[in-house]
């Protein structure tokens, strides 16, 4: 009995020393990597917030108003869209409305996380699904692709942009804008240069390039054709459905011709 | 005003967490997750394409579209030295210079 004890409590430390000690300095590795990867596009959040801190009071939202919604909203270009429709005259159900459908991109970001983090519990997610932003998924999709499924880095990408949101409409809302055009410092174009060097390492064979191929098309013609950020969820959509087709075409061709077509199979790194 | 905020809030919430909670914990057929690890691709060229070569509402193929040649810029340093970080500055260099320039 007392033998069984003592392996039982054992047991219990070992477990207690893995939870205290091995995968804490795991998940902070991890988080740490997800502040640093995180830093660019912090900045270009950053000189976006500014702007959003300056309109929102020019909107006649107060300093408080602001700050709750980007705490609460957090969400950029819904914010934007919110603070202009405001300004307008427009009724509390249009704005709602019009978040909700900018802000439905982030069912398709969900679903592309999920399987990575199927193992983490629910009260987790509920935390960590606040911080999902298109900075924070652009971040957090590239580190799972590469490094697979982390709570911790999704953690500090989200933590690390929200930071950066909030500090930033808070601080324009208070002073203005102190720092001038955010152009003069090459700012607007911030965010797409980070996004085109999380996009340019996953274009690694020809399935990605053909994903890459139909998103594009879709997002140009999308654009054109329907408001709003629908032409996000059609270009998610087209890449999706051209990867599946694409992948299957390399698998049956390199099944036919084994040798061959091998230069053709995708991830061949 | 608050109301507005709090409506905001909930509807955007809801679109980010059901479909990370949801799809972690149903079975999906085969050709969903394999359609899924093209997401990220898909919603980078969304921003990405659409904001290099149509910058401000109507596209430009030309070397006057500040945009597209940064974008340029940045997609050789992002292929040459895989940091973002360089692709990122790289690009808003040139966007600096192009502008002091023209």
């Amino acid at each position: 009995m007392e033998n069984h004890d003592t392996d039982h409590k054992a047991l219990k430390r070992g477990f207690a020393k893995m939870k205290e000690e091995k995968w804490p300095v795991k998940n902070l590795q991890e988080f740490r990597a997800a502040l640093q990867e995180g830093a660019p596009l912090a900045l270009s959040i950053f000189a976006y917030g500014l702007v959003f801190g300056v309109l929102a009071r020019q909107a006649g939202l107060t300093y408080g108003e602001t700050v709750i919604m980007s705490a609460a909203v957090f969400a950029g270009s819904a914010q934007f869209v919110a603070v202009g429709l405001m300004g307008a005259g427009a009724g509390a159900g249009q704005i709602v409305l019009a978040t909700l459908l900018l802000n439905l991109r982030h069912l398709l970001m969900g679903a592309s996380l999920a399987p990575y983090l199927s193992g983490t519990r629910l009260w987790k997610l509920a935390l960590l699904a606040h911080g999902l932003n298109d900075e924070s998924y652009a971040l957090t999709a590239s580190r799972f692709r590469r490094c697979g499924g982390s709570a911790a880095y999704f953690l500090g990408a989200g933590a690390v942009t929200f930071l950066a949101w909030l500090g930033s409409s808070a601080l324009a809302a208070a002073v203005g804008n102190a720092f001038g055009d955010p152009r003069w410092y090459g700012l607007d174009f911030a965010f797409l240069g980070a996004f085109i060097g999380l996009l340019i390492p996953q274009l690694k064979d020809k399935v990605s390039w053909l994903a890459f191929g139909a998103a594009a098309v879709a997002a140009l013609l999308a654009g054109q054709a329907l408001p709003g950020k629908w032409y996000i969820i059609i270009a998610a959509l087209a890449a999706a459905a051209a990867g599946v087709v694409g992948e299957a075409h390399a698998h049956r061709s390199a099944g036919h011709y084994r040798g061959h077509g091998a230069g053709n199979l995708p991830d061949q790194d | 005003m608050l109301g507005i905020i709090a409506g905001m809030a909930l509807v955007t919430y809801l679109t980010r967490i059901s479909f990370l909670v949801l799809v972690g914990k149903i079975n999906l057929p085969g050709f969903l997750p394999r359609g899924l690890k093209f997401i990220p691709i898909g919603i980078l060229t969304a921003f990405v394409v659409p904001g290099l070569l149509v910058p401000e509402g109507h596209m430009s193929l030309s070397w006057s579209n500040h945009y597209l040649v940064a974008g340029l810029v940045s997609a050789l340093a992002a292929s040459r030295w895989k940091n973002v970080f360089l692709a990122m500055g790289s690009g808003m260099a040139a966007m600096v210079l192009l502008r002091l320039a023209g």
